[in-house]
């Protein structure tokens, strides 16, 4: 089914976002957003804690319903998804902590990436393999990846996260603050990884970042989000920090 | 029960009906509790296993005061149990642990007035609690088979996506793998197999041999394909070291299972590699050069040279005292938070002006 466009929406966008109002109980999570993302685009997004950051990736990966507006993924509504396109998103949370003794080694997390993208029990094919190889390689875990999961540092568990997310071939890519609890170095590195990834693969990327001094230079777009949008245009200028300053502070 | 040697014991398993039926159904139970005892524990709902196990006692006992055959009874309130329980868990509704109490304890006392209503309590009841394996029928080895074959096979052919599900149940999710039934079909499953197994075991310990198989095989490999196959392999060699143990100590048959298990999981936990290699990398490195030179370094007599400056003591009270801060703020264009005292104030007005 296509999306009626509104007047922000064009039919090529990788993901319009249109009247989205999300609501956790009797709490305003988000108010009204319209939101689009056109392909190849490389957007920040950035907020106050509990401004709707989270709610915003899971309401267009379809986690959260809205109670008001629609999400659409390449002009098809979210429920009418097919797996074909479903497929196309990757989504790499936030590293949480996972148990030290946890039965599964980085190669077997990175390979779950491929799991839902073949019919439920199939079995995974030598190029699965391949493509698992080729995305460590390319984070620089290929030498990790017979360590156990739970051994890593939380920056190599991120490139992992990555790599996992990287496997499914994605066109759209969501980031849900991918340097939190980093170090200046790994946070630096993981920015320039995904720098690389969008401008190498062409991928649409949105990430919620609170490193805007090392994003800016890179993204093409910023949204300043606080339930409703604060924000959306060019990354730099007097008006986006005077916006920041007084969304934050 | 009988009082044997180890030949005796081999020379009844080869001679003997019952006995080959008693160590089968031990044998599979172990395996087949191996394998889903791996998935409850990297899911971490052994507490909800507990729950559903203890759900039977009731459905045992409501079984006795009709009349009626305890399996389909037993099927029943474990079903039922697993099920809204799931419901629960996925719908959010409230705490897991607390749906899980209710349902753990509010089972027991249902079951415990059931069997308040009998007029005489038959061995029925305790053979539910404590378990009965010498006296396992060939009918109920053959349902116990049946049933054990279609979980392990189902298990198997999905085991990539339960695992994904039990690392990440929301990613899993946004994969495509439809959590939610899986989730449902899980639970299900668990209360089938813990219905056919307790007739043998025991509603207070049939839960422990789908754990502890698990949990020892938890310890020893970072390879979940690995930590099933070591589980089935416990289970498997509990049911048979358990039921040798029981004849020839004269001991019953479900705990002595039990018990076999537990020392697998003690010898397991005491030489896991897991524990070992961190305990082993760490007397590797105390005896290593590196420490030896970072020993050196750091017990030098005049330590290490950190940049620092000397200041005179005084100087630095001078610098920690705060300025006395103004009386008044008089800053330009300050208006008092009162809305009554609409003055305004300029820096050249004195204290006393400002005051009236």
């Amino acid at each position: 089914m296509k999306l009626k466009a509104n007047k922000s929406c064009l039919e090529g966008d990788a993901i319009c976002v249109n009247g989205v109002t999300v609501t956790y109980a009797d709490v305003v999570a988000l108010w009204q957003i319209n939101l689009d993302v056109s392909r190849g685009e490389y957007i920040g997004i950035a907020g106050p804690n509990a401004s709707g950051k989270t709610t915003l990736f899971k309401t267009i990966l379809g986690l959260t319903k809205p109670v008001e507006g629609q999400v659409s993924i390449y002009g098809n509504l979210l429920k009418n998804l097919p797996k074909k396109t479903i497929n196309k998103i990757a989504y790499v949370p936030q590293a949480h902590q996972i148990d030290q003794y946890f039965p599964a080694k980085v190669k077997d997390v990175v390979l779950m990436g491929r799991y839902g993208i073949n019919f439920l029990g199939s079995p995974l094919k030598k190029d699965d393999h391949e493509k698992v190889n080729n995305e460590l390689k390319f984070v620089g875990m290929l030498e990790q990846k017979d360590r156990p999961i739970g051994h890593l540092s939380g920056g190599q568990l991120q490139k992992v996260l990555i790599a996992r997310s990287l496997v499914r071939e994605p066109e759209i890519l969501l980031l849900d603050e991918p340097t939190s609890n980093l170090d200046f170095k790994i946070t630096q590195e993981i920015t320039e990884l995904i720098t690389k990834l969008h401008e190498e693969r062409n991928l649409t990327v949105l990430t919620i970042n609170h490193n805007l001094d090392l994003l800016r230079d890179s993204i093409d777009r910023l949204v300043i989000l606080n339930k409703r949008i604060i924000y959306d245009g060019p990354p730099n200028g007097e008006l986006v920090d005077q916006i920041l300053y007084n969304t934050f502070f | 029960m009988l009082n044997v040697g180890i030949i005796e014991f081999f020379d009844l398993l080869f001679n003997k009906a019952y006995m080959q039926r008693i160590l089968i159904a031990a044998i599979v139970i172990g395996i087949v509790g191996g394998i889903i005892g791996t998935f409850i524990i990297l899911y971490k709902i052994i507490f909800l296993g507990e729950a559903i196990a203890h759900s039977a006692f009731a459905g045992v006992a409501l079984a006795l005061v009709f009349g009626a055959p305890p399996l389909y009874m037993i099927l029943l309130f474990t079903e039922v149990s697993a099920v809204s329980v799931g419901y629960v868990n996925q719908k959010k509704i409230m705490n897991e642990d607390i749906i899980l109490a209710i349902v753990f304890s509010g089972m027991m006392a249902l079951g415990i007035i059931f069997v308040n209503l009998l007029t005489e309590v038959s061995a029925s009841v305790s053979s539910i609690l404590f378990g009965a394996i010498f006296y396992i029928n060939q009918e109920q080895v053959i349902i116990l088979i049946i049933a054990s074959i279609s979980v392990i096979a189902f298990l198997i052919y999905l085991r990539k996506e339960y695992f994904f599900m039990v690392f990440n149940k929301e990613m899993a999710k946004l994969s495509g793998i439809p959590v939610k039934i899986l989730d449902y079909i899980f639970l299900i499953l668990l209360a089938a197999l813990i219905a056919v197994s307790i007739q043998s075991i025991g509603a207070i310990l049939v839960f422990a041999i789908f754990i502890m198989p698990a949990a020892a095989a938890y310890m020893l490999t970072y390879n979940y394909r690995l930590m099933i196959v070591l589980s089935a392999i416990f289970g498997a060699a509990s049911g048979f070291l358990g039921i040798m143990v029981s004849f020839i100590y004269n001991l019953p048959g479900g705990p002595s299972i039990v018990m076999v298990a537990t020392g697998f999981f003690i010898v397991s936990f005491i030489s896991s590699p897991k524990r070992l290699s961190k305990f082993i990398s760490k007397l590797k490195f105390k005896f290593s050069s590196e420490y030896k030179k970072l020993q050196e370094k750091f017990e030098h007599p005049l330590g290490i040279d950190v940049p620092h400056t000397h200041l005179d003591p005084e100087q630095i009270i001078l610098q920690v005292k705060p300025k006395k801060f103004p009386s008044y703020h008089q800053w330009k264009g300050h208006k008092p938070l009162n809305g009554t005292n609409k003055k305004k104030i300029n820096p050249s007005m004195k204290e006393d002006e400002i005051e009236s």
